[in-house]
């Protein structure tokens, strides 16, 4: 049988128990009746998937069997990845959707994933539940520094502290340091204590605002992107500040550190871990591939959803006292950075972007580094076979062809370059013709004094 | 006719507000800008819980912070539903909300009416058009969301959409630039008036002033020279109570606005008065953004800089996203040119962030001394 959460995460969550026993009229802290009701639940979610959704349909052709019910059959189940974000694979109508926002990481069409009512709702609702955890109240009072606008991120977050009843000054990004600087200056005056942001905008607030300090800040809640150890006790040793990082995407939000810092705990009556070999996607104990199920999704339903991420769950009862599990995360199938402005930099979104060029490429180095004013410095060394970059003027006109192939990486990384929240450089070389293959077509390497990877 | 309007006033009144309402109102004095620029907003962030802050533009260079609580927020945003419903558009519409979504309250709160109508909504804050472009392409919206400047600014990929209807609202539209729009887009323009203060109204069908909902909104009109409140049917300052909002109250606040109201029964069948507007109590100069200059500022500035009022004209103009300020004006130094720009540059935030993110430039036209 594999790892399954089980009844006593309930335990010390009594409203959500009130809301439990009451809805269904049943005891759901008996051990049998938790897990038949958790199954349950997941069957409703993949019959209605099934029936709803074309890629659902393709995917699980040949395997589906309207009599299954059972763990043993779900785990049999092939994962959705993210092209179930293409082609407009929405299970609702269309008129049930509340938002439409937009999600990075991606290369070319930006993908959008609807959110229901209902899912808003319940998102947003989880997002406080595990704010809670990172003991977040009615009486801080939150700048939120993240992205607004087609962004899942600052809309939610908001919606979470106000659950909460937190007071809240949602001022997103800015790409100019007196903006930041006079944001500041209200934050201060209305005695913000908690800043919602990721780690590239908190350094870049950092920087903006100069020889002020940061210590009236009490704890920072950092979405979008993991925490390196050398930030968090930057952070701490100057400004004794907690750095409590979150877990998820535009699709799903997955999870919370608390205090303790040992992992994003998460919700197993919302979220469905799972932590399966890569080769079979059949669970594991050890750590492995990462496969998400959103137990309230609907509009795009998330069922054993490929994140791309590593890592393993530990089941053990939290310090902190809570009794969700949490998700250690050990690394991510593919190499991607954090870059000023809160975006990701994949290796494979380069390759795709230069692929695209008239000229085949023999490498390219992008190396990141700290430039003037808190931004990042993107710099793109770009090797072709000598005969094709032997006069300025090709090398003129590679360079337009590349800052072009460079905007169609994401739509948020060509955001970045627009709005000026990252520079960005190329440098055009040749490359001898006996020079060897190079392994790695695409070669990224961060040089900034707190990296912010998944690498 | 007077006393046809006069009794649809009453009875409307009677319907919505108790009787003792307007004498009540009536007691209490105006309240002007300055009132929600002053460090009680700071202390009330302090001491009060499920507050959100969102910003104004002031006629200082502080911008003014305003404060909603989430039944606020609750409120005004089932006031914009009802603007849906005027609209015609309450249900299974896709709205691209073209604004900003942080900072400033309108683009969040055009969200959520439009979420409450039962609309799908797209954020979109971008400043890219390759990245505006890709976003419509992707969710094909039915229905746009925004300034009017922004229509203007970004008609070349807009108008590849199939908008049914266009909605506009934080910028006065003259009937030259709706018609021009309307040709571009072949759709038609729904206006709506506001103020980060309290939203008001919403254009009919008729496109025959703004209507507004008296539960919501109470509207008095004074006269343009003193305090004194004036009938319905003439022109003076509208002076707004907004009845939605509790964590920072809005009670007889002087907009600065001009306008008249009318309580005839519209032809649209909607009972609810109508706001005519008039443009700004003193000559506005209007940029982008919903960004505005007053004429009083100028004079001001030219006053502080020159000593006296030399005679000048100024024209302000917009060209793809940057507007221009055309200033016209007697003999006067390269130093005195440059002080004056400094100083307009800084008459409130809005206009600074313009000019440091360079759409806003000047041309001073003078002889120099």
């Amino acid at each position: 049988m594999p790892i399954l959460p089980n009844s006593t995460f309930y335990a010390s969550f009594s409203l959500m128990d009130d809301i439990l026993l009451s809805d269904r009229n049943i005891d759901l802290r008996s051990e049998t009746t938790y897990q038949d009701h958790l199954l349950s639940s997941v069957w409703s979610l993949v019959k209605a998937a099934h029936e709803n959704s074309s890629y659902y349909q393709q995917i699980w052709k040949g395997i589906w069997d309207a009599g299954s019910a059972s763990w043993d059959d779900f785990f049999k189940l092939k994962p959705a990845d993210k092209s179930l974000l293409e082609n407009n694979n929405v299970s609702i109508k269309r008129n049930n959707i509340a938002y439409y926002f937009l999600t990075g990481d991606t290369t070319e069409k930006p993908k959008v994933i609807p959110v229901t009512k209902k899912e808003w709702r319940d998102r947003n609702e989880y997002r406080a539940n595990c704010y809670r955890l990172a003991n977040i109240t009615k009486f801080d009072s939150v700048w939120i520094a993240l992205p607004f606008g087609p962004w899942a991120a600052g809309h939610s977050s908001q919606h979470a502290f106000h659950i909460l009843e937190s007071n809240v000054l949602p001022a997103g990004l800015s790409n100019d340091q007196y903006v930041m600087r006079y944001i500041w200056n209200q934050a201060k005056q209305m005695n913000i204590n908690v800043i919602a942001t990721t780690p590239s905008i908190l350094k870049f607030i950092e920087s903006s605002i100069e020889e002020d300090s940061l210590i009236p800040i009490e704890k920072v809640i950092i979405s979008g992107d993991r925490v390196s150890d050398e930030l968090r006790g930057y952070y701490k040793d100057k400004y004794n500040i907690d750095l409590l990082a979150s877990y998820g995407s535009s699709e799903c939000f997955v999870g919370m550190e608390c205090q303790y810092q040992c992992g994003y705990h998460f919700d197993p009556n919302q979220i469905l871990v799972e932590v399966v070999e890569p080769q079979n996607y059949l669970p594991t104990e050890l750590e492995g591939s990462i496969l998400l199920t959103n137990l309230t999704s609907e509009a795009i339903p998330l069922i054993r959803y490929k994140v791309g991420d590593r890592g393993k769950v530990h089941y053990q009862k939290c310090r902190c006292g809570s009794d969700w599990p949490r998700l250690q995360w050990t690394g991510r199938d593919s190499d991607y950075y954090e870059i000023s402005g809160g975006v990701n930099l994949h290796t494979y979104q380069v390759e795709q972007a230069l692929d695209r060029l008239k000229l085949k490429i023999q490498k390219c180095d992008v190396v990141i580094k700290d430039d003037n004013g808190g931004k990042d410095l993107i710099e793109f060394t770009v090797f072709f076979n000598e005969k094709d970059v032997s006069t300025q003027r090709q090398k003129k006109l590679l360079t337009k062809e590349i800052i072009q192939a460079i905007r169609t990486l994401s739509l948020d990384f060509n955001d970045v370059m627009f709005e000026g929240y990252a520079n960005v450089a190329i440098i055009i070389q040749a490359m001898n013709k006996d020079a060897p293959p190079q392994e790695k077509k695409v070669e990224i390497r961060d040089l900034r004094k707190f990296r912010s990877s998944g690498v | 006719m007077n006393q046809i309007l006069n009794e649809i006033e009453n009875k409307a009144r009677e319907r919505f507000l108790c009787k003792n309402f307007t004498t009540l109102l009536r007691s209490l004095p105006f309240m002007r800008e300055a009132v929600l620029e002053t460090k009680i907003n700071e202390l009330l962030f302090r001491f009060e819980n499920d507050l959100r802050v969102y910003f104004t533009s002031g006629t200082t260079k502080k911008p003014k912070a305003l404060y909603s609580n989430s039944s606020d927020i609750r409120n005004t945003a089932d006031y914009i539903k009802w603007f849906c419903e005027v609209e015609g558009i309450a249900g299974g519409e896709t709205v691209a909300v073209l604004m900003d979504h942080s900072f400033w309250a309108v683009g969040p709160l055009t969200c959520l009416g439009h979420i409450a109508a039962g609309n799908s909504v797209i954020p979109i804050d971008l400043r890219s058009k390759e990245a505006i472009a890709e976003v419509l392409d992707a969710t094909a919206p039915t229905v746009i969301s925004t300034l009017p400047s922004k229509l203007e600014e970004y008609a070349d990929i807009l108008s590849k959409m199939n908008f049914k209807i266009l909605e506009t609202t934080g910028e006065p539209m003259t009937e030259k630039q709706r018609a021009k729009l309307e040709k571009i887009y072949h759709a038609e323009i729904f206006d709506a008036y506001g103020l980060t203060e309290g939203v008001i109204g919403v254009e009919c069908k008729n496109h025959n002033g703004y209507h507004y909902r008296e539960d919501k909104v109470y509207l008095e009109i004074k006269s343009l020279k003193s305090d004194k409140l004036i009938p319905d049917g003439s022109f003076g300052e509208i002076v707004m109570t907004n009845l939605m909002c509790q964590a920072q109250p809005v009670i007889r606040y002087c907009t600065g606005d001009a306008g008249k109201i009318l309580r005839d029964k519209c032809s649209c069948g909607l009972t609810d008065p109508r706001l005519i507007l008039r443009g700004r109590v003193g000559k506005t100069h209007y940029l982008i953004d919903g960004v505005k200059i007053r004429q009083e500022n100028m004079q001001g500035i030219l006053q502080e800089v020159l000593g006296h009022v030399l005679p000048y004209k100024i024209k302000v103009s917009i060209k793809e996203g940057v507007a221009y300020i055309d200033l016209n004006i007697d003999q006067i130094s390269a130093s005195q040119s440059r002080k004056i720009i400094e100083k307009v540059s800084e008459t409130n935030y809005d206009v600074f962030n313009l000019v440091r993110t360079n759409q806003l430039k000047f041309i001073v036209r003078t002889q120099h001394l």
